[in-house]
């Protein structure tokens, strides 16, 4: 053997035994079994101007002793969300993971002061997954982190299912990601619509609307059906949606819009199409004259009405939940885009629906 | 090792490719989001037209090579003190470019994955690049091949992925035109992504009909490029928005973390998206340490290339050991962009010219 083969033996030895280094392990792995992996993150304000933070962690059915908890509920007080995560360590005996949060749930107050300062830890240190869920709790959040969620999905998973369109998700219930307020926090041509949640005595928590936000503090709260129009405009409905009319109940199966702006004199004008693809679903038996007219015609006239108070809400504070802002990027200046939140105040702004009665169902309507 | 095996015009096209793929998707994107205020596509738009006329000077360049490689020509035709004093410089620029390179990836992975693992584990990388430039310019090339299908592929597929959830609105102004980013340090700062094909042009000898097809290769390759760079860019605008993406360090990342479709199984874009990049990164660096090597050898014969590229690589390595900070890696991307400029205009030029005097005045003679 000579030397040159023997020398690229020995190497090929020791870049083996590097390799072989290199499996044993990284400096980052903690097991599964030894991670307490949060669900739910719960934040509320204190009076003493620092906050609680709930946390909800499903037990992997390995760590269960007794089959009745399904789930792990903690609450610290901290100055920031970290110093709270940090804090709970000194009680906990695995390391807590919240790397795979589902929901982040702040607390009205919050919501009253100011987002920002609560959520910038998330994206910052990229602790949070950005397609985590953001809800606001009206009132006390306690029963959410500590009652036992009598449907039974996995613990803190049930939040995010209540969002998902592919699970119990509803457009009305408007799913809103971590990433996608955070960035409306930042962009002064649109403003956020978060979910609100209250208890419930039967299901842990349920909807009693859409908060709407001038830059991180709340302004006012749409209705759920006011939501509906935002989904629409949004082209965010991409499942169907009931809407339940005096003589009839429809099934939204398809839309499409096309928004048109122009900037007149300093003034936004918007125009809004939405083509409205609906099914019927039911109908009145006490009206006799139903007819595809009048069931068109009457959902025209109650979209509009919603249309109208959903915008009035919205106008009067200056909080563009949509988005127009977002067109007229190219014709106001960067330094002027802070101003919009007035100029969408005095926007006229007109919304016109195409309903198409697609079917009748497998009954003919006579 | 066969020193005339010919590229193809395919191989140059993958390495460019790859280089793209290594370094437009992390670094980047928050430089050129931050150069202007006006349409993001007017500093890609200057750049690729930069990166093609370079592209076409150095495919000039090559056609006088006539089947010998670049280094030694420009030492046989300026003198050995001139070449020197011109290629000193793109050797200290390629040192520093692959120990950047190599930091900021290492960096990047620290930010989002693997936070407590320590750097000088991580730097260790270079040492896979250090062993197959070690290997030589085919095992560079046939590893290019496999990565490119492979890396480039999955970066393909992530930016299409990637269009999910964005929205063209968010990505204005489109024609309110600016020219604000002549006089921003962040537009000179990316340029570094623009410069693929000047690694390529030092690795190999190019006949005539090579140099046509680096040209060739290399500028198909610059089309794709602008589109991925494009993608990179206005991907996480158009879902994140300007003003989020101007404040994200690295946004094309946090866009795949913020990707969440019921149908893809994977839940770690960001994951796949780091493991496809380090895959070109790791071709890249070989690539660079080749050039390195190519230049080093070129000047100084003696030169062993094993234990060179060995003590080059233990160079770079502690090197990127050393640099502190974050911020002390973005000046150094900030101000180095004159020796770029150098490598993509003023050398090619220099060498050019030189070139063609000579071999007119020996065509005369």
């Amino acid at each position: 053997m000579t030397l040159l083969h023997r020398t690229q033996r020995l190497t090929a030895i020791g870049a083996a035994v590097l390799c072989l280094l290199a499996a044993g392990g990284c400096w980052d792995s903690k097991d599964v079994d030894n991670r307490l992996l949060v669900g739910a993150i719960g934040i509320e304000s204190t009076k003493d101007g620092r906050l609680n933070a709930w946390f909800r962690m499903p037990i992997t059915s390995s760590a269960i002793g007794n089959e009745k908890d399904t789930f792990f509920s903690l609450i610290q007080h901290g100055e920031t969300v970290m110093d709270a995560i940090n804090k709970l360590q000194y009680k906990l005996p695995k390391a807590l993971d919240v790397s795979s949060t589902r929901t982040v749930m702040l607390s009205k107050d919050i919501a009253n002061s100011g987002l920002l300062p609560y959520l910038e830890f998330a994206v910052r240190d990229r602790s949070v997954p950005l397609d985590a869920v953001i809800a606001i709790v009206d009132g006390n959040m306690r029963s959410i982190f500590v009652r036992s969620n009598p449907i039974g999905e996995l613990t803190g998973i049930y939040t995010k299912l209540y969002f998902e369109p592919y699970a119990g998700g509803i457009p009305r219930k408007n799913k809103a990601m971590l990433w996608e307020v955070y960035s409306k926090l930042l962009n002064p041509l649109q403003a956020n619509l978060i979910p609100v949640l209250r208890e419930d005595k039967r299901s842990l928590f349920t909807q009693i609307g859409n908060a709407y936000f001038v830059e991180d503090k709340i302004a006012g709260m749409l209705t759920m059906d006011e939501t509906l129009i935002y989904e629409m405009i949004t082209q965010r409905l991409v499942h169907s949606e009931i809407v339940l009319m005096s003589r009839s109940d429809l099934k939204i199966v398809h839309k499409k819009t096309r928004i048109k702006t122009k900037l007149v004199d300093g003034k936004p004008m918007i125009k809004v199409s939405i083509w409205v693809s609906v099914a019927l679903t039911d109908k009145s038996h006490q009206e006799k004259n139903v007819t595809e007219d009048t069931i068109k015609a009457e959902l025209n006239e109650q979209l509009q009405k919603l249309t109208k108070s959903m915008l009035q809400k919205t106008q009067s504070s200056g909080s563009d939940i949509v988005g127009f802002g977002n067109w007229y990027r190219g014709r106001l200046r960067p330094e002027t885009y802070t101003s919009w939140p007035e100029l969408y105040r005095k926007a006229d702004i007109d919304v016109q629906y195409h309903v198409r009665l697609r079917n009748t169902g497998l009954e003919f309507l006579k | 090792m066969n020193k005339t095996i010919p590229l193809t015009g395919y191989e140059m096209f993958s390495l460019q490719v790859l280089y793209v793929g290594a370094s437009a998707g992390f670094l980047y994107p928050s430089l050129l989001i931050n150069s202007t205020t006006g349409p993001l596509w007017a500093p890609i738009v200057v750049w690729a037209l930069l990166a093609f006329s370079s592209c076409f000077l150095y495919g000039r360049m090559l056609l006088k090579l006539r089947g010998k490689e670049l280094v030694p020509i420009i030492i046989s035709s300026l003198g050995k003190p001139a070449a020197i004093m011109l290629l000193l410089p793109i050797l200290l620029f390629v040192i520093a470019a692959i120990t950047v390179m190599l930091r900021s990836f290492t960096e990047l992975v620290t930010m989002t994955l693997l936070p407590t693992t320590p750097l000088l584990f991580l730097n260790g990388m270079i040492f896979a690049s250090s062993a197959l430039a070690a290997a030589g310019l085919m095992p560079i090339i046939r590893a290019a091949k496999v990565i490119f299908l492979l890396g480039a592929g999955t970066i393909i597929s992530l930016l299409i992925i990637g269009t999910s959830g964005s929205h063209w609105e968010l990505g204005g102004p489109w024609f309110q035109m600016s020219a604000d980013f002549f006089t921003d340090g962040d537009f000179y700062g990316g340029s570094f992504v623009w410069m693929g094909f000047t690694y390529i042009a030092m690795i190999a000898p190019f006949t005539i009909k090579q140099a046509k097809l680096y040209q060739k290769g290399n500028m198909i390759a610059l089309v794709l490029s602008v589109l991925m760079v494009g993608c990179f860019i206005y991907i996480p605008v158009m879902t994140f928005g300007r003003e989020m993406s101007s404040q994200l360090t690295f946004p094309f990342v946090s866009k795949m973390d913020s990707i969440y479709q019921y149908w893809i199984v994977l839940e770690n874009l960001t994951a796949i998206f780091m493991s496809a990049t380090m895959l070109c990164l790791l071709l890249v660096i070989a690539l660079k340490l080749k050039a390195l090597m190519s230049i080093m050898t070129g000047i100084w014969p003696k030169v062993s290339i094993n234990w060179g590229l060995a003590v080059v690589t233990v160079i770079i390595y502690i090197a990127a050991e050393l640099i502190p900070e974050w911020r002390d890696l973005e000046k150094w991307v900030f101000n180095s962009y004159f020796l770029r400029f150098y490598a993509m205009f003023v050398f090619p030029g220099i060498t050019l010219a030189g070139l063609h005097f000579k071999q007119r005045k020996a065509g005369g003679a």
